[in-house]
């Protein structure tokens, strides 16, 4: 796969976090479970997929960097 | 507690003064002044952007925030914050191409540079000028009420308000953008230590994470999901939150700055990355202590509980240290703010190394007590405040991606579609324009209409064959 295909597969990645984090099925009222480390569903999920797309940015970072490493060398 | 204070406020305001007379002598030109050498790399990058991005509204508003409206004060903030790092991988390499070789003049010149067309710098600063007033009124408001709650018969809020807003304008006019970075890393440190300070002492009193979660499902489950008690967060609300905060970096000033000040690029890649992470570590200990309040102060007033919970629990030494730690909070914030919107003045009216500073000096004093008289007359909703401010320079989003991303000059349409957007969203939060348009919120059918219409733009613009 090449770097303009692996770029866009983060960005899409990154558009299906958010439509999954703003789902009816993510924010559904008074889902509380499954629980986990004690925390109820919203707030464990939403801080594992809020880390998901930290992760993807430290991805994405490093392959627009590639993508792009003509035009960054002449900064 | 007062003469921890005191003890505590001299070391802070003494190190201030330290970086403020350090810096300063190694401003040769006003551009080292009013770029700070550019040259950043990723940790002083991070701990600026971030000092700059977490201000009053993260210590004092979001606890406040998720008291009242529960977890899903997660998601409107620490999710939207990870979105908006995202973005700055993308923006800030299109951005510091935009920028190149020449010196950066602000955003408003860039922009005129872009469409060459003056007014749509004009339209950007007098976008960003009059929804950064009420982000100023947080940072003076939010300490006000905190410094009356930890001192009830010193001086009445206004002295207190008037006493920050020149502490403000000083320290944005001493030593230049690089005073304010190196300070900026010693406020972001102090946010950091006191909010998980805090945090651990609520999590004990409490008797652990699990038994907080506990303890909040049996007062009021609807806490522990979304929409919350008072139902503010729908679907609605957190994506118009979303588009508003990721449109951040974009639009205000103070933080487009930096993205053009980091060393290189894979400097601000890596910086992205840190600020996504920092801001799960800084927004975290916030929700537990918003989950306590809903606990112990579930009917108390905002300054009731955060006078209790972060003076009246601590001990005296902490509380003296969470003073100066919510004073630096405010200050990182606003001094880049005042410093930012002089840059911008000084580059819409074309001012050179030696020219005469007095309109800038004015135009900021100008912006400094116009949030000073919003503040007095502000609510104590320090979120929503800040989200109005977001949403209101968020609108200039669309228009500045695309003058940016384009290889052309993209015409008149969007400058005046912005023009319309920003008027009526102006109107609709007067009340003389309806809230809600078809079911759906203003402030995002806005969003959604500017984004499809920049889209449009530049697919007939820039797609264009040359005439030649």
């Amino acid at each position: 796969m090449n770097l303009k295909n692996t770029w866009r597969l983060i960005v899409g990645a990154v558009f299906i976090c958010s439509v999954l984090q703003f789902s009816p099925w993510a924010l559904a009222q008074n889902k509380l479970e499954p629980y986990l480390f004690g925390m109820p569903f919203t707030l464990w999920f939403g801080i594992l997929i809020t880390l998901l797309l930290i992760l993807l940015t430290a991805v994405g970072g490093y392959v627009f960097a590639r993508l792009k490493s003509d035009e960054i060398k002449e900064e | 507690m007062l003469s921890y204070l005191i003890i505590i406020g001299v070391v802070y305001i003494g190190v201030l003064m330290f970086f403020s007379w350090h810096t300063k002598k190694q401003i040769k030109t006003s551009s080292d002044f009013m770029l700070g050498g550019a040259k950043i790399g990723v940790g002083i990058g991070l701990m600026t952007f971030a000092a700059t991005l977490f201000s009053t509204f993260t210590l004092l508003g979001m606890p406040d925030f998720s008291r009242t409206n529960g977890v899903g004060a997660w998601i409107f903030l620490a999710f939207s914050d990870a979105i908006m790092v995202f973005l700055i991988l993308w923006f800030g390499f299109y951005l510091r191409k935009r920028v190149g070789k020449s010196t950066y003049q602000g955003m408003s010149t860039l922009l005129q540079k872009c469409y060459q067309n003056k007014m749509a710098g004009y339209l950007y600063f007098t976008a960003v000028f009059l929804f950064l007033i009420p982000y100023i009124a947080i940072q003076i408001r939010g300490v006000a009420i905190f410094l009356v709650s930890a001192f009830p018969d010193f001086i009445p809020v206004w002295s207190w308000s008037i006493g920050i807003v020149l502490v403000m304008l000083i320290y944005s006019e001493l030593g230049g953008l690089k005073a304010i970075i190196y300070a900026d890393s010693l406020q972001g440190t102090l946010l950091l230590i006191v909010v998980w300070i805090v945090a651990f002492n609520c999590l004990n009193q409490v008797g652990g994470w699990n038994a907080l979660f506990e303890r909040v499902a049996l007062l009021n489950r609807d806490l522990l999901s979304t929409p919350g008690p008072k139902e503010l967060l729908s679907p609605q609300f957190l994506i118009a939150s979303a588009l508003a905060i990721l449109m951040i970096p974009v639009t205000q000033p103070q933080l487009s700055t930096r993205l053009v000040i980091m060393k290189n690029y894979n400097a601000l890649k890596r910086m992205a990355t840190a600020v996504g992470f920092f801001a799960m570590l800084v927004i975290l200990p916030t929700i537990i202590i918003g989950m306590y309040g809903a606990i112990y102060y579930a009917d108390a007033t905002t300054s009731e509980f955060l006078g209790g919970v972060l003076l009246g629990e601590q001990h005296e030494m902490i509380a003296a240290f969470i003073i100066i730690g919510l004073f630096a909070a405010a200050m990182s914030t606003s001094d880049s703010q005042l410093f930012a919107m002089g840059n911008e003045i000084k580059g819409l009216l074309g001012l050179n190394e030696d020219d005469n500073l007095r309109p800038v000096r004015l135009v900021i004093l100008l912006f400094a007590l116009s949030a000073l008289i919003f503040s007095l007359l502000s609510s104590d909703e320090l979120v929503l405040l800040a989200r109005l401010s977001f949403s209101g320079t968020a609108l200039m989003g669309p228009m500045i991606i695309l003058g940016i991303f384009s290889k052309r000059p993209q015409g008149f349409a969007m400058i005046l579609l912005s023009f319309l957007a920003l008027l009526i969203f102006i109107l609709s939060n007067l009340g003389w324009f309806p809230k809600q348009i078809l079911s759906f919120r203003t402030d995002l059918l806005l969003m959604i209409l500017l984004g499809v219409a920049a889209l449009i733009n530049f697919l007939i613009i820039d797609r264009r064959p040359d005439k030649s």
